[in-house]
Parts: C-alpha cells; sequence; structure tokens
C-alpha cells in the first residue's frame, strides 16, 4: 500500500451520474446554531461498513447512490468498496455483490443497474473521496448548495480523487443485518396526546412510503391521524428519525436532510440503530412500527456498535 | 421540564419567557460542551442536547443540564447581544404584497413602513433554513395571516410577515408569508466565519431604503 502526500489521486470518471448521486459521510452537527441540517449518510451503517472494508476511517467520506443508475470509468487503477443496496453492479462484465472489496482496472467501467431492494447504493474509495472539508464535514447539503463537490449531486463528466493510492486491499466481503420491515420507537414527547386510538392504528396497521419521500422525510400512507388533544408546538430541535404528525395527519419520519427545529408534534423517535433501514426505504414499501422502551434501544445501538467494532477488527486481521 | 426525544437527546423545555437563559447556556457551546461530545440546538423556548448515549447516560446529561439551568439564572443578562441595522427596500418589486398587509392593518403603506421599521426585534434562534432567524418583536396590529396560496419561489433577503411573526428568508425557498420588502444582506454566506450573520441574542432594527 503506498500512501501519497502529494496531489490526491484521480480515480472515477462520471459517465452517468444517476437520479441523485452525492458525497456524503456522518455529517455536520456542528451547523446546528446556524439552522444547518446535519444531513450525512441516508444509510450511515452502509456508509461505515464501504469505508470499513478497505480500511478508511469509518466516517470518511463516500459516494450515496440513489436508486442505482450510475456508471463511472477507471482513470486509475484502485481497489473500491460497495455497500447498501444492491444494483446488480458490474464491473466490465463481472458482476459484484454489495458489501465487498473489489480493484477497479485503468481503463474498466463500473456500472450500476436498479436495485431489487433497499434505495440507496455507497461507493467508498482509498481514504475517502477527496473533497474539500467544510465545518468538520464532507457531506453534500443539497437544501443550501454546499459541501461534497461543488454543493450539488454528481455530473455526467465530473471526476473523484480519493485521499490515497492503494491497489491491493484484500477481497473481503461481509455479511450485513437483515433490514427487514421493522420499525422500532420511542415514544415521542407528545406521544400521550396522540391518544390510544391513534397510539394503536400507529403501531397495529402497516404504513407504506409515499412517493414524495427524500433525504429530509419519509412521508407515510396508511390513512390520517388526528391528535386526540390538539397542540400548538413553539418551534424545537428535530433529529433524523423523529415522527411528526402534521395537521394535515400524514405521519412522516425525518431523514439526514430534516430542517435543524421544526414545529409539529412529535409522536416518536426512531431508535438510533434503526436509523440505517430508513435510508434504504423507498416508495411503496411497507413497514410496520413498534415501541420499545430506553433500555431496549440503547441494548440495540451498543450490540450495533459492537458489531462494527468486530467487522473493524476482522478487517485490520485480514490486512495485516 | 425535561424531558428525552429518543435516547441520544434531552430537552429543556423552559416556555417563551425564558428564551434569555436559554439562550445564555446555548452560548456556552465552547465550554465544556464540546468536550462532553454534547450539541446544543436551541428552539423557541426549548433547549435541546443530543449526546451519545453509550459514552454518557442519560442521568448524567440530566444532572448537567439542571445545573446549567440553574446557572443561567445568573448569566442571562451577560449574554453580548449585537445590535444589526439591516436596510430594506419596502414596497414594489421587493414587497409585492406591501400593499394588501397595509391594507389587512387598515393602515396607510408608510404607516406600516414605520411601523415595522421603528420595533426592535430579537433574534430567539436560528433554525428553518440555513441563516434564518425566528425574530420576536412584530407590533401586534402588524400580525397578517400567511398567503392563502404559498408562492413556489421566494427571493433571498425578502423580509415577510406570517401571522404574529416576521422574518427574512435567507436563501431562496417556496414560501407563504406575506412579502413586504427586501433586503440585500446575505444572512448566511459559507464563505463567512461564521457563515451566519446573526445569532440567538442579537437585536434586529429595519431600516427603509430606497434600493435592495
Amino acid at each position: 500500500m503506498t500512501k501519497m502526500k502529494s496531489a490526491p489521486p484521480l480515480i472515477l470518471r462520471v459517465e452517468k451520474a444517476g437520479l441523485q448521486s452525492t458525497v456524503q459521510d456522518l455529517g455536520r452537527p456542528q451547523g446546528a446554531s446556524w439552522g444547518l441540517p446535519v444531513g450525512g449518510a441516508a444509510d450511515a451503517l452502509a456508509l461505515q461498513v464501504a469505508n470499513l472494508l478497505l480500511g478508511n476511517p469509518h466516517d470518511a467520506a463516500a459516494l450515496e447512490i440513489t436508486l442505482g443508475g450510475f456508471r463511472a470509468q477507471f482513470a486509475h487503477t484502485s481497489s473500491f468498496a460497495l455497500s447498501g443496496a444492491d444494483c446488480e453492479a458490474r464491473l466490465d462484465g463481472r458482476r459484484l455483490l454489495p458489501n465487498a472489496v473489489y480493484r477497479g482496472v485503468k481503463g474498466q467501467v463500473l456500472s450500476l443497474g436498479s436495485p431489487q431492494q433497499g434505495a440507496r447504493s455507497y461507493l467508498s474509495l482509498p481514504g475517502g473521496i477527496d473533497v474539500p472539508e467544510l465545518w468538520g464535514s464532507r457531506s453534500t447539503l443539497l437544501a443550501a448548495a454546499l459541501g461534497g463537490l461543488a454543493g450539488r449531486a454528481l455530473q455526467k463528466g465530473d471526476q473523484l480523487c480519493a485521499g490515497w493510492r492503494d491497489q491491493s486491499r484484500p477481497a473481503i466481503a461481509i455479511a450485513m443485518p437483515e433490514r427487514g420491515n421493522l420499525l422500532r420507537f420511542i415514544a415521542g414527547p407528545q406521544w400521550a396526546q396522540l391518544g390510544s386510538e391513534g397510539q394503536k392504528r400507529l403501531t397495529q396497521q402497516s404504513w407504506k412510503i409515499d412517493i414524495q419521500s427524500n433525504r429530509m422525510a419519509l412521508k407515510l400512507n396508511g390513512g390520517l391521524l388526528q391528535m386526540e388533544i390538539p397542540i400548538e408546538m413553539a418551534s424545537h430541535a428535530v433529529l433524523a428519525g423523529t415522527v411528526q404528525l402534521p395537521h394535515g395527519g400524514q405521519p412522516m419520519i425525518l431523514l439526514s436532510d430534516a430542517q435543524v427545529t421544526g414545529g409539529y408534534p412529535v409522536i416518536a423517535q426512531i431508535i438510533q440503530a434503526d436509523l440505517w433501514r430508513l435510508g434504504q426505504l423507498r416508495a411503496g414499501d411497507a413497514v410496520y412500527l413498534q415501541q420499545i422502551d430506553q433500555p431496549a434501544a440503547l441494548a440495540a445501538l451498543a450490540q450495533q456498535q459492537a458489531w462494527l467494532q468486530r467487522i473493524e477488527a476482522m478487517i485490520a486481521r485480514q490486512s495485516r | 421540564m425535561i424531558y428525552p426525544l429518543g435516547e441520544t437527546a434531552l430537552v429543556l423545555q423552559a416556555g417563551a419567557g425564558e428564551q434569555a437563559r436559554l439562550i445564555a447556556i446555548a452560548r456556552q457551546q465552547a465550554q465544556g460542551v464540546a468536550e462532553r461530545g454534547y450539541q446544543l440546538i436551541l428552539g423557541v423556548g426549548n433547549l435541546t442536547v443530543r449526546f451519545n448515549p453509550l459514552q454518557q447516560s442519560a442521568d448524567e446529561v440530566l444532572a448537567w443540564l439542571q445545573q446549567q439551568w440553574e446557572h443561567s439564572a445568573q448569566t442571562r443578562d451577560d449574554v453580548a447581544s449585537t445590535q444589526h441595522q439591516i436596510g430594506v427596500c419596502y414596497g414594489g418589486e421587493a414587497g409585492p404584497d406591501l400593499a394588501d398587509v397595509a391594507a389587512h392593518c387598515a393602515m396607510s403603506v408608510s404607516q406600516l413602513i414605520e411601523a415595522h421599521s421603528s420595533a426592535v426585534y430579537e433574534v430567539l434562534c436560528i433554525g428553518f433554513l440555513p441563516g434564518f432567524p425566528y425574530l420576536a418583536g412584530l407590533p401586534a396590529n402588524l400580525a397578517t395571516p400567511r398567503r392563502a396560496e404559498p408562492r413556489v419561489r421566494v427571493p433571498a433577503g425578502s423580509v415577510g410577515i406570517g401571522g404574529a411573526q416576521t422574518g427574512i428568508y435567507p436563501c431562496e425557498s417556496p414560501g407563504g408569508w406575506q412579502l413586504i420588502g427586501r433586503t440585500g444582506l446575505a444572512l448566511f454566506d459559507c464563505r463567512a466565519n461564521p457563515p451566519c450573520r446573526l445569532q440567538a441574542g442579537d437585536r434586529v432594527r429595519f431600516v427603509p431604503q430606497e434600493r435592495v
């Protein structure tokens, strides 16, 4: 492995950018006092796996590709990793599975088709994708046209540079946890005011992801809910995974690019360990919501962190 | 009152009358907040602390927050408040709803401009859009309901009234507020440090001017 301190190596030339491909890392929490959404990968677990596979810092910047349809040519030979939704990726003719490390040779073409399941795929390069850091993050924030590559989604002709050169990573593949269709939540501050009827409906029926969903929010179809006790809310912090009930009655789950503050009742908060699942949901997918308590949410989070640490240790052993 | 928002955040709900104390806590970001890995998000009458629950227990954070709240009773008056004069071109293309708002408030256009520009506004917090200030202090007789049909494009710098609030759109966005004028002042600029011109606790006055 050669780590160069000179100019960042050009690795990929984008031939087809797809619906929405953006550079993302784990987000920009320090921008909250300026009204900046935290942003970052919609599926932060897949992003971290893509990084760990290459021996990158877990929070390095990678490419988030929405619903596939991406194609790029290797300008230089390099290792790379794919994770997240399986888009029937191919390297020239060879079929690639997600959650594995590969080597692209100069001139070869990497192409992603459409995913059968899931919404977002992640492509990592050695040392992360080299774009300028802004306030502690390289995430693209489309709403404010900042971060990432010129503050925008990728376009045909864009060039992606890596943090360092590395052509010889061991070919490792890992098995991701089952995604399932269950989202676990902790009761939100206005859960009680939703009333027992609303609580029952939220948790006992399936909800379908609305077509009008994006990196800011997933809207849920399955009938309208009303607060039993209507409340006027002053603006307050909202987070990825916050479940709001706007006056219209259609529940929505906020995602990474959500505004820092909101004004609708918060009926639930999806647990941290399940946030990655939100990033893989797409229009028409059915989900169930299940209430759990704080200790169970913490246990799930600790378990997920331990899993990531095991992956990291396993990859470190194999790379020796 | 302090309550949890999921397993990674606690919310201190104090009420709008206690904003000065909340601002005093939020302004201490630099002092000990970063080392603990906390992130503070100020709302209107509330303050949220985000933390890593695998590193700190909610009980620890709760105790810290209670301590900050008690301490803020002394520090509330020490918050430095920058006064901003923001030049606004009222009416015309810059403020297409000025006449409608004046009619709704039963005053002349010049009375409306006079009333809006003589009040002193306080920045309660920044949110909704990057650099968007929640301003308190709109004279009650200027309150005007939002437009029935929101605009698809509100130009950056637009000054509007929405219900009992007034505000400035920092960037182009959709919006339903009544637009009474526009400022050429950039409220949010990626190249500036800090990028956000206003901060919670600052005071704002609008100064009528001929052009944007």
